[in-house]
């Protein structure tokens, strides 16, 4: 205020705002009832890993890749960036509690990247450490050299968790940022068109994120029935290929959300 | 002439098919002004649009000659207390208020200097450490004006600070903000209530339906006010008769007979209530209520924009 010296001021710093707001979106949403269903149902593959351990039904690897394609990618690294990331932004504009934040000296993209930022963590740090739990009961039947064998296997599922959980955390908070009822368009996207077209026969899975991201793990769709007798499915592409496109998808897609968190306005 | 602190020019303002700023022009460099009007006015939408939460549909705003939208240098000099019940619940006040502050680029302990200097300002120390969500309404827009005051800005918008306040704390609020005027601070508080703006600034600017009513003085706006016919309303088991021997009065310009009262306009309220008070005394007019039908800010503006 005009009393006194005036204290020199500057605008904060990008990346120290970053933290700030990453900080203030695990305070405001690691207590709230959603994160502890969250939590309750990322304990599902941990106790899928635990009765297939008593059972002792086959190998642990075997078992192993299956949860990672099956449960884990196509699973919890697609809704759990769905739950998280449409309600990232949306929560704070229909809470309004994201005027304080619009009101500082902050960009609008500094404000959403942070909020980006937190939800693609934390769905990356919760997979891997339910991925690694669930990796330790199954693969420890075979001891600890069991164990220190399959080590790649695990870090490299765990790359392509956290490339799932940056990609589709990209996707849903453009849908958040750009529609008013984002939930139904992101189920649309997440439980139709990655779960479905991602396993037709034909060139459709290049359409999807999922093919590239199952490419990773050198994995093609898994196409069944008529169609994939009259349509071969095609193979995965190549590691260097998926990085690329997963790679350009996140940044046309967090741009597109930058751009549209910057220019849209929001009646809070 | 110093350049306006801020000025609207032409400004238009639609949601969908509501328009909630009309063709708005004005400039002001006055320190402290309230901004009165009522329900529906477009009062939070100019102050919206000062901030830079939103923008014009059409026309031109400009805060310390630039544009808000957007414009963080801008968002460092001001502070906003928005007119809604909402905040981050489960954080302490202290909390709350200093990472608002360091938001506004400052350093960690200066930041939460700050916020405890707002927070003693606002006799809000016992609560300090308390959640958010604890706090009483009083409390939470103390918290609201903590956060908006705590980085020193050079101009404070508050939007309806005093409502669904007790008059206790309402009256507490109303100091408050006063002592900020009289610090320096330079000041858009709205209301819709004339009176509590009356008490902290006596420049007023008078939106109604998005548009500009009137500007100036409060005694200019109450002048403009008893300018116009007061309507005064009365229960009387005769009213035909009463109205009959009312309208005899010169100052009586108009009266309404309902079914068992009677509405007057006159332009003379004070002169007429007397009247009405000696005519009631006689006996010959049983009056059992009397109530001013203007006392609400709406019908002040029916007047006003007629």
């Amino acid at each position: 205020m005009r009393n006194g010296i005036q204290e020199q001021r500057s605008t904060p710093g990008a990346l120290g705002s970053l933290i700030l707001l990453a900080r203030l979106f695990f305070k405001v949403n690691l207590g709230r009832r959603r994160m502890i269903w969250l939590a309750i149902a990322c304990l599902v593959p941990l106790g899928l890993a635990v009765y297939w351990r008593i059972a002792e039904q086959g190998a642990g690897l075997a078992f192993f890749d299956e949860m990672t394609v099956n449960v884990f990618l196509q699973f919890f690294a697609l809704g759990l960036p769905l739950y998280l990331g449409v309600s990232a932004v949306r929560d704070e504009i229909d809470d309004k509690t994201i005027v304080y934040l619009f009101a500082r000296p902050l960009h609008r993209a500094v404000v959403l990247g942070s909020k980006m930022i937190s939800v693609a963590m934390l769905v990356t740090v919760v997979l891997a450490i339910d991925l690694a739990l669930v990796y330790i009961v199954v693969v420890s039947a075979d001891g600890f050299a069991g164990i220190m064998a399959g080590l790649g296997r695990l870090t490299a599922s765990i790359g392509v968790l956290a490339a799932a959980a940056l990609v589709y955390t990209a996707v849903f908070s453009l849908i958040g940022v750009l529609l008013r009822r984002p939930m139904i368009l992101a189920i649309l996207f997440g439980l139709g068109w990655e779960a479905v077209v991602s396993n037709l026969p034909g060139a459709f899975p290049r359409l999807t994120l999922m093919y590239y991201l199952k490419s990773l793990l050198g994995l093609g769709p898994q196409s069944h029935g008529m169609m994939s007798m009259l349509i071969p499915s095609i193979t995965p592409a190549s590691v260097s290929e998926a990085l690329e496109v997963l790679l350009v998808m996140v940044i046309v897609l967090f741009s597109a959300s930058f751009y549209v968190a910057s220019h849209k306005e929001y009646r809070v | 002439m110093a350049a306006a602190a801020y000025s609207v020019s032409g400004v238009s303002k639609w949601f969908g098919q509501i328009i909630a700023i009309n063709d708005l022009t004005l400039e002001s460099n006055t320190p402290v002004v309230g901004l009165l009007g009522p329900n529906g006015a477009g009062k939070s939408t100019l102050i919206k649009l000062l901030t830079g939460q939103i923008r014009p549909s059409r026309g031109q705003v400009r805060v310390f000659g630039e544009d808000p939208w957007n414009n963080i240098k801008l968002m460092a000099r001001l502070g906003y207390c928005p007119e809604h019940d909402r905040f981050y619940e489960d954080l302490t006040v202290l909390q709350f208020v200093a990472l608002l502050t360091r938001l506004q680029g400052y350093a960690p302990d200066r930041a939460h200097e700050l916020a405890q200097a707002a927070i003693e300002q606002l006799e809000l120390d016992s609560k300090r450490d308390a959640p958010i969500s604890t706090l009483s309404h009083g409390m939470r827009q103390k918290v609201k004006l903590a956060q908006a005051i705590a980085h020193k800005p050079d101009w404070l918008l508050l939007d309806e600070p005093l409502s669904g306040l007790d008059p206790v704390s309402r009256a507490k609020v109303i100091v408050q903000v006063r002592a900020l005027a009289e610090s320096g601070a330079m000041l858009l508080v709205s209301s819709h209530v004339l009176h509590e703006l009356q008490a902290m600034t006596s420049d007023i600017l008078l939106l109604n339906k998005g548009r500009l009513v009137a500007q100036g003085q409060v005694s200019e706006i109450r002048k403009m006010i008893d300018a116009h016919p007061h309507r005064i309303a009365l229960s009387a088991a005769r009213p035909r008769e009463l109205g009959r021997e009312l309208l005899k009065f010169d100052d009586v310009a108009r009266v309404e007979v309902e079914s068992e009262r009677i509405v007057i306009e006159t332009r003379s309220p004070d002169a007429c209530y007397s009247r009405i008070g000696e005519l009631a005394a006689s006996g010959d007019f049983p009056i059992d209520a009397m109530y001013s039908l203007d006392d609400n800010l709406e019908a002040v503006f029916r007047y006003l924009v007629k």
